[in-house]
């Protein structure tokens, strides 16, 4: 077991910790042996009144949400295609959804846009790096997904292709330093 | 029906509510009665009408912004003209077509190709070959262009050279002429010692006579040469582009479903209706034939055993041969400066190879007319493919980072004989008569 992971489950909060290493047991296979995260949250909604997704966002990660407020910045507009989830460690937050107005499609390349959080506030300047696994098939992506940096914690990934029809698990491996995290969405196509 | 099939069925039915498909409606779940009263005309779950919505019909094939001629009908005359002649090889009797023969399913019928020798696989069909993402079991290349040129200077196949090719359509009054017409004048090859009689490069072999006479090619020259090489392979490819099948009897009764001609709904008898509900639920073929061309276009590992070429890896040596290719989507000779290149030839770093190896999915249209099957053709008829994939009976072990796709179906006699009839339900050999041999005029 790499090392990297050892210490993000040290990291992890109990809660997180238990069901971490029980859906890391439970998968058949994962990718790079990187650990399955607790099931994501659902995706933002739409019908969120007042409070902007961003907020709902950071929220469901599990992290204070005072820095979005204060950024001084009108909250992007809202898309209920986000995905959010926390790393292990709580303290990483992932952000998502396709580039353009369409659903991740089944064997077309596509994009997306990515952001990062540490404690709540964008986070520039990490290496992400993204991948995919079939965990029923044991095989991953076709293609090597390329990633942009487009300031203020925002990524864009191109070249994706997700090229079967079944459950996916798309990997961001999120660096600082000498640190990787990994935070895992499960998607079915 | 169990309860997976219909919780399924139930979530879809808001989509085939709003696609308006009157026969979805009163379509009756196997075992039940059909609804006399209504349209229903099909054993399918709204799940499985909704499946095969996706897969028919088949839209026109893909653009290749990589070929600038693709479209154009002079250029598809020209390459037809070039397909079917038999003086580009250097026995003069082997033509593309002797392969891909339009009266065997635009392949050969052989279990390993044969030209001027044995190739190592089995002869690919060229039935909508055009909306391939790559080309060959192994995926060597990556446009329809590219690949029409390999076969001209394999000593296996028409054992030719490019220098010879093109000084052999100058030599035609005829084919000089429609060339031109497309791609403005051939070079002038006449002189003998810029360009001599047989000159191509010859890969690991520097020292064969054709490598040392392309090595002695001033840089230009050889630069002219290849230019116009590219250029043959792109009108051939603008002819093979035509080869389209796409009005099955599959697609004629997915048409009455969704309110076209009612007569298809005898187009698929309910052994093919079957064998459909098979294909996209239990047999699980869906998982790779997906799409309305039955391919998801990439390479899997079928667990076949290797047979006289044991030890054939399949896919990553054909990504190392395409990524050294000179006349890859990424090189000087794609239309669109490499921008399809560099998107598809993106590969993610390759874990260990080991064998058995992975081969391209073929695209099931036609596939009842290009027996025998598989890469090196050691399966002989469907039914034979269908055994196999339901017992796995003799399948190699996967390697040990080899994807874990197939299992044991345990389909009956009687299921196997569905899916059978359903592969044959997807056969449309009807293309315009004027294609199948050289033009006309």
């Amino acid at each position: 077991m790499p090392a990297r992971r050892s210490r993000a489950l040290r990291r992890a909060p109990l809660p997180t910790l238990a069901l971490a290493a029980c859906a890391a047991c439970a998968g058949p296979r994962s990718p790079d042996d990187v650990p399955r995260n607790p099931a994501p949250p659902p995706p933002v909604s739409a019908g969120a009144g007042e409070e902007p997704a961003w907020d709902e966002a950071l929220a469901a990660a599990g992290e204070p949400t005072e820095a979005a407020d204060t950024a001084g910045t009108p909250p992007p507009p809202v898309d209920e295609r986000w995905r959010v989830a926390p790393a292990e460690s709580g303290n990483l937050a992932v952000r998502w959804r396709p580039v353009g107005d369409g659903a991740v499609p089944r064997n077309e390349p596509f994009a997306l846009d990515v952001q990062l959080f540490r404690e709540g506030q964008p986070l520039s300047g990490a290496v992400l790096r993204v991948r995919g696994w079939m965990p029923d098939h044991g095989h991953g992506l076709v293609r090597q997904p390329t990633v942009t940096e487009l300031g203020d914690g925002n990524y864009r990934v191109d070249n994706l292709l997700l090229h079967m029809r079944g459950l996916w698990q798309l990997v961001f491996d999120v660096g600082e330093g000498a640190e990787r995290q990994n935070v895992v969405f499960e998607l079915e196509l | 029906m169990t309860r997976r099939r219909r919780l399924r069925a139930g979530r879809c039915l808001g989509l085939a509510a709003a696609l308006g498909v009157a026969a979805m409606l009163g379509a009756p779940g196997r075992g039940q009665e059909p609804d006399a009263s209504g349209p229903a005309q099909t054993l399918w779950t709204p799940a499985e009408v909704e499946l095969a919505l996706e897969l028919s019909p088949l839209p026109e094939p893909p653009p290749d912004p990589t070929n600038a001629w693709y479209e154009d009908p002079a250029a598809a005359a020209l390459g037809q003209a070039l397909f079917y002649d038999r003086r580009f090889s250097a026995d003069g009797r082997t033509a593309c077509a002797t392969c891909h023969d339009p009266s065997q399913g635009w392949t050969d019928g052989r279990r390993l190709a044969k030209a001027l020798a044995f190739n190592p696989r089995n002869t690919m069909s060229l039935w909508n070959v055009a909306y391939n993402r790559w080309f060959y079991w192994d995926g060597r290349k990556d446009t329809l262009w590219s690949q029409a040129l390999a076969p001209f200077e394999d000593p296996r196949e028409h054992g030719f050279d490019r220098v010879a090719l093109l000084r052999a359509i100058a030599a035609d009054e005829d084919l000089a002429a429609r060339y031109a017409a497309v791609f403005g004048p051939l070079p002038d090859l006449s002189d003998g010692e810029r360009f001599p009689d047989h000159a191509r490069p010859v890969p690991g072999e520097e020292t064969h006579a054709h490598a040392r006479a392309w090595a002695a090619m001033a840089p230009a020259d050889r630069e002219e040469v290849d230019r116009h090489f590219a250029r043959v392979g792109k009108a051939i490819a603008a002819f093979e582009r035509q080869i389209v099948s796409r009005d099955a009897p599959f697609d004629r009764f997915v048409a009455a479903l969704r309110g076209g001609d009612p007569a298809g709904f005898d187009a698929l008898p309910e052994s093919a209706q079957r064998g459909f509900a098979l294909f996209v639920g239990e047999a699980r073929c869906l998982v790779c034939h997906d799409g309305p061309n039955f391919t998801d276009g990439e390479f899997h590992s079928n667990l076949f055993p290797a047979g006289e070429e044991g030890g054939d890896l399949g896919r990553p040596r054909g990504v190392r041969r395409l990524l050294a290719d000179p006349f890859n989507a990424s090189s000087r000779h794609a239309d669109d400066d490499g921008a399809t290149g560099r998107v598809k030839l993106a590969f993610p770093p390759r874990r260990q190879a080991h064998p058995p190896g992975e081969f391209k999915t073929p695209g099931l249209r036609n596939v009842a007319r290009t027996a025998p099957y598989m890469h090196e053709g050691q399966v002989a008829t469907l039914a034979d493919v269908v055994r196999f994939y339901s017992t796995l009976e003799g399948a190699a072990q996967p390697g040990p980072e080899g994807e874990r796709i197939l299992r044991p179906l345990h389909l009956s006699e009687e299921q196997q004989a569905d899916l059978v009839a359903f592969l044959e339900a997807l056969t449309d050999e009807s293309l315009p008569p004027e294609l199948l041999g050289p033009p006309a005029d």
